[in-house]
């Protein structure tokens, strides 16, 4: 999410949730829901393969497990904000 | 990174569209609860109150991370060459969406910072501070941890220094020319890209991974607003 605070301009939309007090000042409309779309059916490539369209600097999150380790571009994240995947058998979500 | 699982069920996330503290919001497509994506708690929805499981994930440089991981996979692509925020995340005068000031001069807003959170107490680590330091040892939230960056072909790596009952301290050595943490109670090492000691009487045992979050300064600041910021000046003698 680019280090939070996203810096596309948006307009909001609406505030009209049932939330208490407290959240409403916070949570802010600003796109309708899954105008990013969400990754469900992640595929993978192996290093060499992913290394011919990976920049050196670009920032990935990753995940270690006993047997596998797993990388997630985050300029790929940034058009899709979340993974939901399975690592090692264990259902997780990648989320920038 | 979250474990999916809540209370036996396995969930499913997709994007809000909307913005808590400019974080993204996830809601879960079985329940439509409202989630945070900063740090995985139930903002509004049926299963409110619920926390997900934080999974410790390194934030790294592409390249970093496949000196550290070179066997490791990595999710297929389809053209994204570039950050969507290229042009921002160069930008120092921009922060944010709605165009948000810097609340907090400790940094400049668009430092780069990896945030912890250890015990609900935040603290924001400069990474180009820790990158000088090359090993950090500090506490967070009363739980003793370690950042260790040996060199810059390696990514900026957490851990909790408490096995046990036993808080460590570690020395950063290379006896090979290849960089590994030895404890100074038990002189065993420790494989730093694993945090498990690999000899001496420790054998074994695994240090806890921190989950540290790449971060700009103002965003984490905005999000945990009580966070500390380690300053490597008032450790100068814990090397």
């Amino acid at each position: 999410m680019a280090g939070f605070g996203l810096p596309v301009t948006i307009i909001v939309l609406s505030v009209g949730l049932s939330l208490t007090a407290q959240d409403a000042e916070r949570i802010e409309v600003v796109l309708p829901r899954d105008a990013i779309p969400s990754i469900d059916d992640p595929a993978f490539d192996e290093a060499d393969t992913a290394g011919r369209v990976m920049a050196d600097n670009e920032l990935v999150i990753g995940i270690v497990g006993a047997n596998e380790q797993r990388a997630y571009s985050t300029w790929q994240l940034d058009r899709h904000e979340i993974v939901n995947d399975v690592f090692e058998g264990r259902p997780i979500a990648v989320t920038w | 990174m979250y474990a999916r699982e809540v209370e036996g069920r396995t969930l499913t996330f997709g994007v809000s569209g909307m913005l808590f503290r400019d974080g993204l919001v996830m809601y879960d497509r079985q329940t439509e609860t409202l989630w945070t994506q900063v740090d995985g708690r139930s903002v509004n929805g049926p299963l409110r109150g619920r926390q997900l499981r934080i999974l410790p994930a390194v934030h790294a440089m592409w390249k970093q991370w496949r000196t550290l991981h070179p066997t490791t996979r990595v999710l297929r692509k389809g053209g994204e060459f570039r950050s969507a925020y290229d042009d921002y995340n160069r930008n120092p005068a921009r922060l944010g969406i709605m165009g948000r000031r810097n609340a907090d001069n400790r940094l400049p807003g668009k430092e780069r910072v990896l945030g912890l959170r250890v015990g609900g107490a935040a603290m924001a680590f400069p990474i180009a501070a820790v990158r000088d330091a090359r090993l950090v040892q500090t506490d967070v939230g009363g739980t003793p941890v370690l950042l260790v960056a040996p060199s810059p072909d390696l990514p900026v790596l957490a851990y909790e220094r408490r096995v046990g009952s036993r808080d460590l301290t570690f020395r950063l050595e290379s006896p090979d020319g290849r960089p590994v943490l030895r404890d100074v109670e038990t002189g065993s090492t420790w494989d730093m890209s694993t945090g498990r000691a690999s000899a001496g009487s420790m054998t074994g045992a695994q240090l806890n991974p921190s989950s540290a979050y790449s971060a700009f300064w103002f965003g984490w600041r905005g999000y945990f607003p009580t966070t500390g910021v380690w300053q490597a000046s008032a450790r100068p003698a814990r090397e």
